[in-house]
């Protein structure tokens, strides 16, 4: 064996030896640094005979070329199995609980508002908002129901003590319809327009509280007919349950419109079998609604010889119970974080 | 309204079920509430015979029985009863029957022998206590027949329910009526009695208005009992309490024919009859057993004696018929229904007859059924009738409507010829002339028909709603603008409580007075004058604080820990209402292995400024208020204002307050003015975008400890609007070495301009004036 072949495997045989990156470093300056022994063969070459240099160079050289491959690949082991160590070490454990974030959520009934204000205002419906405190001409006298009328005793009205600027008696609004009036004030006809908020019944029951929301819709037109009014909530229903709707009208009396139409459903828990939910009679009452009565265009200043259209309301809270599965309406009132967090939903969430 | 399917068939010849009848009352506006059949607890259950009984081989007690129950071979039924015997009629109930208690009945074995069915008990049916024995059944029923047949319970009781608007529809002759016209059957008209005009044994002076036609009837030689089986059962079906026969039939006629009426004891009457306006005070002890003092213009039907009864609504105790009674005197009259309104409402009494009036009577029907009523009395109590007095006149006008046919379909939606809407109208009862415009004669009967509206419904009501087609109408070509003032930063506001980690609650708008009485500042606040709750609904609130803190007590006391509480919603003072949102942080986090979280005042200051910033505004730009604000600690909140626009009040809760409503630790609240945000429109500023390198220099300052931050912060802001685009206090120390009633506040600033790289020299003339405003404004050392 020449001393070039001894060298060669010396020098590879400290190169396999090592096992950390500082050494490596050590080891390689000792054989390829500026004095390192494989650089020192080289340098030997200026004192080698012309004819001997080519040969001694080339296979200097090739010792060169496989110490330094050597230590590549022993560099990057190194290296790997060094980054393994730190992987392992920083292990942590992920079952731990995380850090507490506050999830925010929506109130069911405003993200029910949300959901039906999207679908109306896909159907041309604009919002429109009006004040709760209202007086007695805008809650009911505009929407024809007169001073005697027993439907003034069903809607159980809250007074205020307190009078208007102009000493009328004041009370909670008991429906959205006083939204009606001020915005066919307002606005000039044709119009589409739909009001949500909260309105007041003096009543409390398993069935009843003193506050609910209404969301109600009306459009004016010169041609509108009944057959539109039931295009528009077939759907709005179908859209707002997400689902195949089978509708029924029948025939009711609301002082504001004419002809009127209570809105069942087929009820969506038994497919109209009969159950708990639809007190056993297959249908569920979702809405009310009608064509427009003359006395109520006229006293929101539109000429009732001129248009004509339709109406509807329904209860949010009611709404909200069906596609939700929420059994009883007093829970909406009682700020209960348990059955806040439960139905809620982050704002993240919603469906428009 | 409760009545009989053998009732409404008396007045309707129809083939329909009972089932098919509710089905088409729903389509024609009768709501039906209830359909219950009498005997439905019957059902499999059927007449038997015993005909052999032999004693059980196991048991001493227990016979078998060979029972006929109507078909080809006699059932062995096992049964244990004393009286069980050879021959003998009695009730078998059999497979598939379930009595009370949900006793289902199936073949079985009783001790080794097969018994398929069961022989009952009075009790074991439902039927009554007895349960000495089986029951004894009358012989002359057929074997086999349905047990509810057999003891005539085989009728079924309509319940039904009637909006305002449909007095024509409050009788079963107004019911059979509307099914007829909608082609349920053929209605059976009430038979027509002669009119034999009486003697006026008891005369009557019409001295009221609100009374235009009175009839009496007056009927000698009565005898008044029990009304008859038949009779009884029709008004207890109907859900009211038989009396005596002559109080009966008026109840019965009231029902059937929709016309109220009252029978007087004509011995008790003193003189004659005068309906006359009240005077106010009056009292009368009425027949539902209240006094009811009477207020001026109530109408009064009195005698010599003073009121006997408050006309339309109830009759007096004084002259009231009973067992006793031999002479009647019969009143059917109409009345105004808005005098019958006004009064029953003020004495809160419900009554049928007053019901029927504030709804409208057929005024075609008073004489046909006085005349029935008077018939049907004699019939049962005997006596003779003198003949019928009217007094006033009958209303004979009828409202006739100028109707276009082509409205059931421009405004119906529904495509049928005028030929049909004028043969459905008829059915009805209208009366129609003229074809392309009809002149439509409103029967007597129908109430409130006053336009094509109107008879556009009747033909819907009649085809059906659900013959309309369905259809969308096309989208509006303009739509309304600005009718939504609020109604955006409504929504903004519950999305931003909820990302802000807040759960949203919905409280009532009504309070406690003396918690609003807190928050109302300047204004006068809203009461309402009927609250639900006195003590805790009574007014309209001011703030929505108090409901969040109510809200907070009432979540701890459920064992919740941390409450993180929001709400969106009007308050309301005597001259406004304004939209307001506010977020209550109480209560403590769980604890946490990585250490604890604690909130601060800066928690609640960001929050409240995300919150304006999502409506839009710019709570950078925005001055600092500190001055005490109600609820709040006077040293820990603050206001953010544009000059005297206030968007919102942020801080921690006042511990007064905290100790008012039982609240422990600290909790932090802001509330926003949402009205006021919304009308408010801050301009953004330019886009700044810079390629060139931005430079920071960090100072820290030694000032007074009332020097406040954010002012030190702005004079850094102000030194250069151009170069300064950030100023960040990143420190703030009063520890060991800093003297007595100071503070050292560390800041950093970023330097940047739009069009170069900022030279050194440039960054520190800055610096140095930056650091020269802070020491001249502050009298602040440099550390």
């Amino acid at each position: 064996m020449t001393s070039l072949d001894q060298l060669k495997q010396t020098s590879l045989d400290k190169v396999n030896a090592l096992n950390s990156l500082a050494e490596l470093e050590k080891v390689r300056v000792t054989l390829l640094g500026k004095n390192g022994e494989i650089t020192s063969e080289l340098k030997k070459l200026g004192s080698l005979p012309a004819e001997e240099r080519k040969d001694y160079g080339q296979a200097v050289n090739m010792v060169k070329v496989s110490v330094t491959e050597a230590l590549e690949t022993k560099k990057e082991a190194l290296e790997e199995a060094a980054l393994n160590a730190k992987l392992e070490a920083e292990k942590l454990d992920v079952t731990l609980p995380a850090a507490q974030l506050n999830v925010g959520k929506m109130h069911p009934v405003s993200y029910v508002i949300e959901e039906v204000e999207e679908i109306l205002s896909r159907l041309g419906f604009s919002a429109a908002t009006g004040p709760e405190v209202e007086t007695d001409f805008y809650n009911f006298t505009a929407l024809n129901i007169p001073e005697d009328h027993p439907a003034r005793q069903d809607h159980d009205t809250f007074y205020l003590k307190n009078l208007d600027s102009e000493g009328k008696r004041r009370l909670l609004r008991t429906q959205t319809s006083n939204v009606q009036i001020h915005t066919m004030q307002k606005f000039e006809a044709p119009m589409r327009v739909m009001s949500i908020g909260r309105v007041y019944r003096n009543d409390s029951d398993l069935t009843h509280t003193p506050q609910f929301h209404q969301v109600e819709g009306i459009a004016l037109d010169k041609n509108l007919t009944f057959g539109h009014l039931k295009g528009t909530l077939q759907t709005f229903l179908e859209e707002y349950f997400e689902r195949k709707i089978t509708m029924r009208l029948r025939p009711s009396y609301f002082p504001f419109t004419e002809p009127s139409a209570e809105v069942d459903i087929e009820c969506l828990f038994c497919k109209g079998e009969g159950c708990r939910v639809c007190s056993h009679t297959g249908w569920l009452e979702v809405l009310g609604s009608g064509m427009v009565h003359r006395n109520v265009l006229k006293s929101g200043g539109v000429n009732p010889d001129e248009w004509q259209g339709f109406a509807f309301g329904a209860g949010i809270e009611r709404l909200a119970m069906l596609k939700y599965g929420i059994n009883d309406l007093r829970l909406f009132y009682e700020s209960g974080i348990s059955f806040l967090s439960h139905f809620g939903k982050p704002s993240t969430n919603m469906k428009v | 309204m409760k009545f009989s399917l053998s009732w409404l068939k008396e007045h309707l010849n129809t083939d329909l079920s009972a089932e098919q009848l509710a089905e088409k009352m729903v389509t024609l506006g009768i709501e039906v509430e209830g359909l219950e059949s009498e005997g439905e607890q019957f059902n499999h259950v059927v007449v038997g015979h015993i005909e052999t009984r032999v004693k059980h081989e196991d048991s001493d007690k227990l016979g078998v029985c060979k029972v006929h129950v109507g078909e080809k071979e006699p059932r062995q039924i096992v049964c244990g009863a004393p009286n069980a015997r050879d021959n003998l009629t009695v009730a078998v109930a059999l497979d598939g029957a379930v009595l009370p208690g949900d006793f289902v009945i199936k073949p079985t074995k009783i001790r080794g022998v097969k018994s398929n069915g069961m022989i009952c008990s009075v009790r074991e049916l439902g039927f009554g206590e007895e349960h000495d024995g089986i029951w004894e059944l009358e012989t002359d029923y057929e074997v086999g027949t349905p047990l509810a047949t057999a003891l005539g319970l085989d009728d079924v009781v309509f319940d039904v329910s009637l909006t305002p608007n449909r007095g024509d529809a409050l009788c079963v002759y107004g019911i059979a009526r509307d099914l007829a016209a909608a082609g349920a059957g053929t209605l059976i008209a009430p038979k027509q009695l002669p009119v034999k005009t009486g003697q006026k044994t008891v005369d009557v002076k019409l001295e009221h208005e609100g009374c235009t036609f009175f009839t009496g009837q007056m009927i000698e030689g009565v005898e008044n009992g029990e009304s008859p089986a038949w009779l009884k059962k029709r008004l207890e079906q109907a859900g009211l309490r038989p009396i005596n026969t002559l109080a009966d039939v008026t109840n019965y006629m009231l029902m059937t024919y929709g016309q109220p009426m009252h029978a007087y004891d004509a011995d008790k009457l003193k003189g004659n009859i005068t309906v006359a306006p009240a005077k106010g005070g009056e009292t009368l002890e009425g027949l539902d057993g209240n006094t009811h003092e009477l207020a001026a213009g109530d109408i009064a039907i009195m005698d010599d004696s003073g009121v006997i009864g408050l006309a339309g609504i109830v009759g007096g105790e004084s002259t009231s018929v009973d067992e006793n009674t031999k002479r009647v005197f019969l009143e059917v009259a109409q009345f105004n229904r808005s005098n019958i309104a006004v009064t029953g409402q003020r004495l809160q009494c419900n009554t049928d007859a007053r019901y029927r009036f504030e709804r409208g009577i057929d005024r075609a029907m008073t004489v046909p059924a006085a005349l029935l009523a008077s018939e049907l009395m004699v019939e049962l109590c005997g006596g003779t009738v003198s003949g019928i007095d009217t007094f006033g006149t009958e209303k004979a006008e009828q409202t006739v409507i100028e109707f276009n046919p082509e409205k059931v379909k421009t405004f119906g939606g529904l495509d049928i010829d005028a030929s049909e809407v004028k043969a459905l109208l008829e059915k009805l009862g209208y009366a129609v002339t003229g074809a392309n415009v009809m002149q439509v004669t409103v029967p007597t009967f129908a109430q409130g028909m006053e336009n094509e509206a109107d008879l556009v419904e009747e033909v819907l009501r009649i085809k059906g709603f659900d013959a309309v087609p369905t259809q969308l109408p096309p989208l509006p070509k303009v739509r309304v603008k600005g009718a939504d003032k609020g109604r955006n930063a409504d929504r903004v506001a519950r999305r931003t409580l909820a990302s802000l980690g807040y759960i949203e609650c919905i409280n009532y708008s009504f309070i406690n007075r003396q918690k609003a009485e807190m928050f109302k500042g300047d204004e006068s606040l809203l009461e309402l004058s009927n609250p639900l709750d006195a003590e805790e609904m009574s007014t309209m609130r001011p703030s929505l604080i108090p409901s969040l803190l109510d809200a907070a007590v009432k979540n701890i006391a459920r064992g919740e820990k941390e409450i993180r509480l929001g709400e969106v919603g009007k308050t309301y003072t005597e001259k406004s209402e304004v939209l307001k949102a506010a977020a209550l942080m109480a209560g403590k986090a769980p604890k946490h292995w990585q250490g604890d979280v604690q909130t601060s005042l800066y928690d609640i200051k960001a929050h409240a400024m995300a919150m304006l910033e999502s409506l839009g505004l710019d709570p950078e730009k925005m001055q600092i208020y500190t001055n005490e604000q109600t609820g709040f600690h006077p040293g820990r909140s603050g206001q953010l204002a544009l000059g005297k626009n206030v968007f919102t009040t942020f801080g921690e809760v006042h511990p007064a307050l905290m100790k008012q409503y039982g609240l422990k630790g600290n909790a932090f609240m802001f509330e926003v003015n949402l009205t006021l945000a919304d009308t408010m429109n801050m301009k953004k500023g330019n886009l700044f975008m810079s390629p060139y390198q931005a430079s920071e220099r960090d100072f820290a300052f030694l000032v007074s400890e009332d020097v406040n931050a954010g002012d030190i912060i702005n004079t850094l802001k102000g030194v250069d609007k151009d170069l300064v685009r950030s100023v960040n206090l990143f420190d703030v120390y009063n520890g060991e070495g800093v003297k007595e009633g100071f503070k050292s506040v560390a800041l950093s600033m970023t330097l940047q301009a739009e069009d170069r790289t900022l030279k050194e020299d440039e960054i520190n003339k800055v610096s140095e004036k930056a650091v020269a405003a802070v020491q001249k404004r502050f009298n602040a050392e440099v550390r």
